[in-house]
């Protein structure tokens, strides 16, 4: 560990290691025999993925009434999974694209991991808005398809800039993704053992050769793709924001509600990754390439995004209170000490409290602590989507009409399965791509300094 | 590595702040006389100049926090130019005094007649009251002389002790230093702005005034060093390389003011709901609405696509003329912000602006002169400067 009095750079990673050692380290999991825990944890996935499918076609066959929705509450489990989910979806871009064009050469061994990550958890987000709108077959009318009844989607309002800007950043993210893999996935065309492995990583390659025009091409796309999905990060999270924001809502209607939004999924998001980054780098051997510096730098953009949320939760508070309007007042009262108070002071102690162990430098570096707060900070981010959702509307304008939401079963089994379908995909990504940008990491290291041992 | 002069000498240390101080006074002498004309006017006005300054003055104070918290290589060569402005806070509180003296003409809230009248004024009571308004300025200006004394003292210790020791300091102090810095300028702003128009509200107003201050100040900071390059200074640690890096950061928050502006207008644009629309209808009567759309086109849209390329931020004279334009663009938006309080129907640029500007503007850039010229105009000893040097956008 580098010294915390020094203002020297830290190494990226370990000293001592070259580049032929990055390629094995990396590729590894891909070559060698998989793993008795990856069966083990493949089947639980699985099942878990299986209990979705079977709640998706439960809901289907019989309609949203098995949902614990009600009169006032009519955004329930679905809308908060999605907004999770899609926060979740906010890390991989983030590190990407914007510490990219920030030059944070951290990033480059975990980039790889994070944008996978993005990736699953957008297609579980995209689940929740298909379902949502209860007949799921006609899901179609989210996009404006011309068609003879001259029926279009509402182009005012927020639910379809929504699709458009979801899908926008799956795309972005998808294509971001694949062009960084190229020059790993020829890295295993080229050391393949077998006929079909070095067929099929040699498709997706693309004919990559690593010659000069090969890169050049590579650096401009990968700048261009880092440039457009900056914005997109923003966007995709300030458009969720927008679902409630733009509404009249006590509780919803807050103008911080964008900048609040796009800080809390990158927060989650951030501690998605350090959760997963800490098993899998304990269970490929990464410890070299993902060093103890890395997880700190990720902590620390923990500990600064959990207080951006903190600081618009103090806002948000503070002008319900200056406002002097009564109904917003309510609201906020209501959600600290009303009915649903459990789920606010979850929210509060594992969002805003949690990440504040991380100003200890201990804590900050601690292996299972860090793996707890992350967890903390990944179900207190849930239970924010809940708090916003369902306290706002349980206690709506007309009291007659108030109502206590509770999830049934079918809520309940559909959020788990939502993990199954993350962590099937995520499981296959390990076994099947390399899970570091060993390109990348190696042009960060001293080595690929041309000016690298000479005497100054 | 040729070193040339790195003290400010000549007629920017001698000559210049003289001349600025001038005209400062020369702007005080008018104020008197506009105050005497009409000191409802003349509060406005100051209190939209004194804005402009203190947005630039917090803006460099985030430059030099943010630099230390991320640990920065490459801003070094523009670091001693951001300290020297976020040190002009004390002169910002100084210039705060008449601004105590205008709260009953700048703030309805104050008046107790009008707050027994009106039954949201009275729910405010317990925050909008001048006491506690005189108690928090207290607060706010204590928190940014503190934060900007303490980093000037130890990045100009460090110019002859070159103790690294101090920029590990410095970057311990920069953690809790951006907290009081963000809850500082957030309560600044709706207490001296947002209650210009008491019954208006918005969560967002402390992030609106944030990223125009981070603006302001980038481009100020970069305009001044290109000055100082011009007359032959800190040819040696700037290159068009940090030029292009600062306009990258410059072109980035610019669009970040855009979205938050953006974000603000277009929810209460949305929902329509009476209390928070009244603000906007206010700000877009007459030609207020002129300024308004002056401003998206002026501040986001032109520069949004001719500053966007990479030669644009790497041409230095264009680079120049951009920073002159933002800073004319914080401008306006101050003024957009304050002054439909006073003049309701359009907006009206008369002496008494004049005179606030240069009696500010006067002042500010005589002390800052003043002081550049006081210490080395770069940290010399920064145990980073030879990363700065050598930085390259490949």
């Amino acid at each position: 560990m580098q010294n915390e009095s020094t203002v020297q750079r830290p190494h990226l990673i370990t000293p001592g290691i070259n580049f032929k050692e990055v390629s094995d380290i990396v590729c590894k999991p891909v070559e060698d025999k998989t793993p008795k825990w990856w069966f083990i944890a493949f089947t639980g996935a699985v099942s878990l993925l299986l209990l979705l499918l079977s709640m998706l076609s439960y809901l289907i066959w019989e309609g949203v009434g098995v949902w614990g929705l009600n009169n006032p509450v009519a955004w329930g489990f679905d809308i908060v999974n999605f907004v999770f989910w899609v926060g979740i979806g906010h890390a991989g871009t983030l590190i990407s694209a914007i510490l990219f064009l920030f030059k944070q050469k951290w990033r480059m061994s975990i980039n790889r991991f994070a944008e996978a990550m993005t990736i699953f958890a957008v297609i579980c987000a995209l689940v929740f808005p298909g379902i949502h709108v209860g007949r799921a077959w006609l899901d179609f009318y989210l996009f404006p398809i011309p068609n003879q009844m001259a029926m279009w989607p509402n182009f005012r309002s927020p639910l379809l800039w929504d699709v458009f800007a979801v899908s926008t950043y799956f795309s972005v993210s998808l294509l971001f993704w694949f062009v960084g893999l190229i020059p790993d996935l020829a890295v295993i065309r080229d050391r393949a053992k077998t006929k079909t492995k070095k067929m099929v990583y040699g498709i997706f390659a693309l004919g990559w050769r690593g010659a000069n025009r090969h890169w050049q091409n590579y650096e401009k796309a990968y700048l261009l793709l880092a440039a457009l999905a900056t914005p997109l990060v923003l966007s995709v999270h300030s458009i969720v924001s927008f679902d409630f924001a733009v509404s009249q809502l006590p509780g919803w209607h807050t103008t911080i509600f964008p900048p609040y939004f796009v800080a809390g999924a990158i927060f989650s998001g951030f501690a998605m990754v350090v959760t997963l980054m800490v098993l899998a780098r304990e269970l490929f051997g990464l410890k070299d390439l993902i060093t103890l510096h890395h997880l700190e730098c990720m902590n620390r953009i923990i500990l600064a995004t959990g207080t951006m949320v903190g600081y618009a939760y103090a806002m948000e508070f503070f002008t319900a209170w200056y406002s002097g309007n009564q109904y917003e007042a309510f609201a906020f009262v209501n959600r600290a000490f009303g009915p649903y108070a459990w789920a606010y002071w979850i929210m509060i102690s594992c969002n805003v409290i949690s990440p504040q162990l991380f100003w200890s430098k201990r804590i900050r570096t601690s292996i299972p602590l860090m793996f707890i707060i992350s967890i903390f900070v990944n179900i207190g981010m849930w239970f924010e989507r809940f708090v916003i959702t369902v306290t706002s509307l349980h206690a709506d304008f007309l009291p007659s009409s108030w109502a206590y939401y509770s999830p049934t079963w079918v809520d309940l089994c559909t959020l788990a399965g939502s993990f199954g379908l993350f962590f099937t995909l995520f499981l296959l990504f390990l076994k099947f791509l390399p899970m570091i940008a060993i390109s990348e990491v190696k042009g960060v290291m001293p080595e690929a300094n041309p000016h690298h041992g000479e005497a100054h | 590595m040729k070193v040339t002069n790195t003290r400010l000498t000549g007629f920017l240390a001698t000559t210049f702040p003289k001349i600025a101080f001038g005209i400062g006074i020369l702007g005080a002498a008018f104020l008197a006389f506009f105050f005497k004309q009409d000191p409802h006017h003349f509060y406005f006005a100051y209190l939209t100049v004194f804005m402009i300054f203190l947005t630039l003055t917090l803006g460099s104070l985030f430059f030099v926090l943010i630099q230390h918290l991320v640990r920065a290589g490459w801003s070094i060569g523009f670091k001693r130019i951001a300290e020297t402005l976020m040190s002009n806070s004390g002169l910002m509180a100084l210039l705060f005094i008449p601004i105590i003296f205008g709260i009953p003409h700048l703030y309805h809230w104050s008046n107790a007649a009008e707050v027994a009248k009106d039954p949201l004024l009275n729910s405010k009571h317990a925050f909008l009251n001048i006491p506690f308004f005189k108690v928090r300025a207290l607060f706010y200006f204590g928190i940014w002389i503190t934060l900007s004394r303490v980093f000037y003292k130890k990045s100009t210790e460090q110019d002859s002790s070159g103790d690294p020791e101090n920029t590990v300091k410095m970057q311990k102090y920069s953690t809790f230093g951006i907290l009081l810095f963000a809850l500082s300028i957030t309560f600044a702003c709706i207490d001296w702005v947002m209650s210009l128009t008491p019954h208006w509200y918005s969560t967002m107003i402390g992030v609106y005034f944030f990223a125009g201050s981070v603006v302001v100040a980038l481009s100020t900071i970069s305009c001044i060093a290109q000055i100082l390059r011009s007359q032959g200074y800190l040819k040696e640690v700037l290159t068009v390389e940090h030029f292009h890096e600062i306009g990258k950061l410059l072109y980035g928050f610019n669009v970040f003011w855009a979205y938050i502006a953006f974000s603000q207008y277009f929810l209460i644009w949305y929902a329509n709901i009476p209390e928070e629309i009244a603000f906007y209808l206010e700000h877009f009567k007459g030609t207020w609405n002129t300024v308004a759309i002056f401003l998206v086109l002026g501040h986001f849209v032109g520069p949004f696509i001719l500053f966007m390329s990479r030669h644009a931020k790497r041409n230095l004279p264009f680079h120049f003329a951009i920073t002159l334009w933002f800073i004319f663009m914080q401008m306006v938006d101050m003024y957009w912000f304050v002054m439909p309080n006073f003049n309701i129907n359009g907006f009206h640029i008369g002496g008494v602006e004049l005179a606030a500007l240069s009696c500010i503007g006067g002042l500010y850039l005589g002390t800052f002169f003043t002081r550049l010229s006081k210490q080395a105009l770069y940290p010399i000893q920064d145990p980073r400067i030879s990363e700065s040097i050598h930085l390259e956008n490949l």
